[in-house]
């Protein structure tokens, strides 16, 4: 089996457990939650595999020294995914929050979807200037950051959908969801995890370009959109501190945060011109 | 600030309000875009041909420069001050939570915790603190004793006290790196050589608005090479062999140091990076000619110059490509008959099959070509580098601890009732409150069982 496969394998799963998810929102069956979070599991199992597959397939390349699998565009949406799964398992293992998977597992999927059919899965050797530890590092750092925003987004999304029918329909008791106090502290802790990650992240890019370039930073379009994201994030976390600054609003900073990061993820290289290399891919 | 005069007072507030933070970064953040848009240090007259009549005000606004300027300094300045009257207007209270804990637990603080229960036993008042002691050092951290108001016996335990400072921790490294990157920007520099193979170089090139550096000591390039990966045309590695000469003696362990992308040479305080090559002159091309009258003879010559014969013709490389077919590196010859014919030919590594060698009088074959390259460096110094490093480890740290360690806190009052005594146990926890309720009913549950307390339950003892 190779690593496509198992990734096809991965996403397929996604799709089933997405549609289980729905389900078990709807009909709120405690045994069929259970069932649909096995399932994200299997999904995510089936994906680590193929993520490490693919590392181990990149040796087999002739003449290539070997490298993990987070070296262009393809290779970076693939494990953004697996990111997204990995907090989103994370936060169910200590919260038990089934609903949050409804909104949460499309970002995945959504994610495998877009680098199976638009992504250039040929596995190239590393350019020079790719060849170094820092590219783990980094790479890993930024993207756990990401994922743990795309769950604050998703989280906040619920929390607005939530809000906006309570309002229109107050007398209606809405069980679909988590309380509105729960999705908030929910998404208060999705960026709780993924602040120390994108700073994290910026640090070891920024030592990485010292040890690379001889300048830990140049205002290059990505180094500036990562702080722009990590500026946002930071007025969310400070946000949260001072009066009038929870509820609709905290989720709109969150999503205006995730959507900030979209763009230093995929528009910088889309659209902008800089150092990182794989906007073409 | 008491004593202080209303205007200046007014003005502290300003800078220690959490609202001019989230105002700031989001400013910030929304800048920030500018520059990641409009090009940046490009010249007045590329300005002029990409934005045309605006290009004037746009470098007013100096926005060709967005990050040096002087309003976007002014917004860091603000961002800067603001936090430090944060953390200096927050600190002492902090400072006083952490070194000076409150050990009694009195009406005002059992009023403004949530988490608190009540344990009735029957054994006595030293025999209850005598057997929680051991178990709360055990379970959570060890307690201090002390005696309250009313002769009660008072047990304060607390851990993580240091998680109290992330914030601040953060705040400071967030200065450090501030600082590091003005140390770097007022005493570092960064600049570009380049350096032809056997070629020594003592000092850096002027760049704009300064004079050539003098680098103190030599340093030569042996050799350059690229190679590419198998089969491929994308490169593998750019490698540059640098030796440092002093005095033009070499200098021990610095003689052929590789350096290629991502590992650089560093030597007195400056370190050169690989990052860019080219050909030092044009290459050599060495030529076999036979004659049309069987005598061989063999040459060289560089692209454009020419090459005369012995019968009155002559030859002269025009283009050169390394891969040519199956025939490895061929250079595209111009031959000039002695009639004055002027004859394309190709010379390749390998012996050129009969058929291709055109209708010139000359069977040419390419022997080799001496490239000469150079190899770009970039050579910086920056003393602000090890203080920006030590203010990013104390941001990750800092951020990590923020939030993810919470400062934990309880306090048992134990008093004596008419069949034994009475354990009151409260509990605190300065965030992470859902996690802390696990901790807290667990540790009740066996102060509980401790003091074979049999019909407690953790659902119940909360109030």
């Amino acid at each position: 089996m190779s690593s496509a496969q198992l990734f096809n394998l991965a996403t397929a799963i996604y799709f089933v457990s997405m549609v289980l998810l729905a389900v078990v929102m709807v009909l709120r069956n405690r045994r069929l939650g259970t069932l649909a979070v096995a399932t994200v599991w299997c999904g995510f199992v089936a994906h680590s595999f193929a993520i490490g597959l693919r590392w181990i397939e990149s040796y087999r390349l002739p003449g290539a020294i070997g490298h993990a699998p987070l070296s262009n565009l393809y290779e970076s949406v693939i494990f953004f995914a697996w990111s997204i799964v990995l907090i989103y398992l994370i936060i169910d293992l200590r919260l038990r929050q089934r609903a949050v998977g409804v909104f949460v597992v499309p970002f995945a999927l959504l994610a495998m979807c877009w680098a199976q059919l638009r992504g250039n899965d040929a596995i190239e050797p590393l350019v020079p200037a790719l060849q170094s530890n820092w590219l783990t590092y980094h790479v890993v750092t930024c993207f756990l950051g990401y994922a743990a925003f795309a769950v604050g987004c998703a989280v906040s999304i619920m929390y607005l959908f939530k809000s906006a029918s309570a309002a229109s329909k107050p007398a209606e008791k809405d069980d679909l969801l988590p309380s509105l106090e729960v999705l908030n502290a929910l998404n208060y802790k999705a960026i709780m995890i993924g602040f120390p990650f994108l700073t994290l992240g910026i640090v070891t890019g920024a030592a990485w370009a010292n040890y690379a370039w001889g300048t830990y930073w140049s205002w290059d379009p990505k180094e500036t959109w990562s702080l722009i994201v990590w500026f946002i994030y930071a007025a969310f976390l400070h946000a949260r501190l001072t009066r009038g600054w929870s509820g609709r609003r905290a989720a709109w900073l969150s999503i205006l945060g995730f959507v900030a990061t979209l763009f230093c993820y995929l528009g910088v290289n889309l659209l902008l011109s800089g150092l990182h290399s794989y906007g073409g891919g | 600030m008491p004593g202080k005069p209303r205007r200046s007072s007014s003005l502290w507030t300003f800078l220690c309000s959490l609202k001019l933070t989230v105002a700031t970064l989001l400013l910030l953040a929304a800048t920030s875009i500018l520059g990641t848009v409009i090009p940046q240090k490009l010249s007045s007259l590329q300005y002029q041909q990409h934005y045309g009549d605006k290009a004037q005000l746009l470098q007013a606004l100096q926005l060709d420069d967005m990050y040096h300027s002087v309003w976007f300094m002014a917004l860091i300045g603000l961002f800067v001050l603001n936090l430090i009257a944060c953390s200096l207007r927050r600190l002492p209270a902090v400072w006083r939570t952490v070194t000076r804990p409150t050990l009694v637990a009195d009406g005002v603080l059992l009023r403004s915790l949530s988490h608190k229960t009540t344990l009735q036993a029957n054994c006595s008042v030293g025999e209850a603190t005598a057997r929680l002691q051991p178990l709360l050092r055990r379970r959570f951290a060890g307690p201090r004793q002390t005696t309250g108001p009313e002769q009660e016996v008072c047990l304060f335990a607390e851990r993580r006290r240091y998680a109290r400072f992330g914030a601040y921790v953060t705040h400071l490294a967030i200065l450090f790196i501030i600082l590091g990157a003005l140390i770097g920007s007022w005493f570092g520099f960064d600049s570009f050589v380049s350096v032809g193979e056997g070629e020594t170089v003592m000092q850096l090139p002027a760049s704009e608005g300064q004079a050539p550096v003098e680098l103190g000591f030599g340093l030569r390039c042996d050799d350059f090479s690229v190679s590419y990966y198998e089969g491929s045309a994308r490169p593998r590695e750019y490698r540059s062999l640098l030796t440092v000469l002093e005095n033009g003696q070499e200098v021990p362990g610095y003689t052929e140091v590789p350096v290629v992308v991502n590992r650089p040479l560093q030597y007195r305080g400056l370190t050169f990076y690989q990052s860019s090559y080219g050909l030092a002159e044009m290459p050599l091309f060495h030529l076999q000619v036979r004659m049309s009258d069987g005598t061989e003879l063999q040459m060289a010559g560089r692209p454009g110059q020419v090459l005369p014969l012995a019968d009155g013709g002559s030859l002269q490389v025009v283009d050169y490509t390394p891969a040519f077919r199956d025939l490895g590196g061929a250079a595209l010859i111009e031959v000039l008959t002695v009639e004055g014919q002027r004859l394309p030919a190709i010379a390749a590594m390998q012996k050129l099959p009969e058929d291709m060698n055109h209708r010139s009088p000359y069977r040419l074959q390419l022997l080799r070509v001496d490239e000469r390259y150079y190899t770009g460096l970039q050579v910086t110094r920056d003393p602000g580098v090890p203080l920006v490093w030590l203010g990013c480890l104390l941001l990750v740290l800092g951020s990590w601890s923020a939030f993810s360690l919470a400062h934990q806190r309880l306090w048992l009052t134990i008093r004596p009732t008419a069949v034994g005594c009475e354990v009151q146990v409260v509990g605190s926890s300065h965030r992470n409150q859902p996690a802390f309720a696990g901790t807290f009913d667990r540790l009740c549950q066996e102060l509980a069982t401790e003091l074979e307390v049999n019909n407690y339950s953790a659902k119940e003892g909360r109030s």
